[in-house]
């Protein structure tokens, strides 16, 4: 039997820039969130969002986001399980894996330098 | 891998790690159908770990002692924290340098390529590869999974807090 196609999975990705510049947190939820999320892990004195978006991307599909350093962020989800998503990640010229990434559980990538900093990229289910 | 090769074939390129990429999400997938297969993974896992315990075995400490002492530092230092690794199906690929630093994380890898065989309920991390980069597991629990790869020079990674310093 068939298993059922679960549709599009819907993906948040949130790009971030962290350094030891000045500026602190910028003033917004979505920056103050994702400090809470690294701050306990990351030490910066300057965090930025540059870049949020979501993407619908069926199994087996590649979901893929310019970084401002002009390198790809790709996922590929491969299996859907009510623990969550078994996602295929890659960043270009940087690393690789595979994360089983539940509902409400961000994944995080950091360290690709960018500018005075370095790159944070969150990706998270938005279901 | 050729489109000829047969299941079994994929299967041990599997548990030798030599599946990648597209290959090895659609093996892990055609696991998750197969129980058959499932099962015979489990019996070559079985048989591989009897023969690394007999090798081990046949091995004389004092040898193995006396090959370590020669080793460069890293690779010392690689071994110590491979042993560490808690997992007990966990399999290190590569034998890149590993760098060891001073952070103290919750869980902590510094590889080339990491494969948690079979994740935690809270941990996230399957495998990693950071092509020749260091890289740290700073977090991977029911919160979040946190991933640095420490490009270039590397800064302060020994920070008082125990975290990562940009």
């Amino acid at each position: 039997m068939a298993a059922e196609d679960p549709g599009p999975i819907a993906f948040e990705v949130t790009v971030v820039h962290v350094s030891s510049g000045k500026g602190g947190v910028q003033s917004s939820d979505r920056a103050r969130r994702v400090d809470r999320i690294i701050g306990p892990q990351i030490k910066y004195d300057s965090l930025r969002v540059l870049d949020f978006v979501r993407r619908q991307v069926p199994l087996d599909q590649i979901g893929s986001v310019k970084l401002p350093s002009g390198k790809r962020f790709r996922f590929r989800p491969m299996d859907l399980s009510d623990v969550g998503v078994l996602v295929a990640v890659d960043v270009e010229q940087s690393a690789q894996g595979d994360f089983r990434i539940p509902r409400g559980k961000p994944f995080v990538f950091g360290g690709q330098r960018y500018q005075d900093g370095q790159l944070v990229i969150l990706l998270e289910l938005d279901y | 891998m050729s489109a000829r090769d047969t299941p079994s074939e994929r299967l041990h390129a599997y548990l030798d790690g030599e599946l990648r990429g597209l290959a090895r999400w659609r093996f892990e997938r055609r696991l998750v159908r197969d129980p058959a297969m499932r099962q015979e993974l489990a019996a070559l896992e079985e048989t591989s770990r009897l023969l690394r315990e007999v090798e081990a075995e046949a091995s004389a400490p004092d040898l193995w002692e006396a090959i370590r002492l020669r080793l460069p530092a890293l690779d010392a230092q690689r071994a110590e924290v491979g042993e560490s690794l808690a997992a007990p199906r966990s399999r290190l690929w590569a034998l890149s340098p590993w760098v060891g630093v001073g952070v103290a994380a919750a869980a902590l890898a510094l590889a080339i390529g990491v494969e948690w065989g079979d994740a935690s309920a809270a941990g996230s991390v399957r495998w990693i590869d950071s092509r020749g980069s260091p890289l740290m597991v700073l977090q991977d629990d029911s919160k979040a999974t946190i991933i640095w790869v420490i490009e270039g020079e590397p800064g302060d990674l020994s920070g008082r807090s125990g975290r990562v310093l940009i």
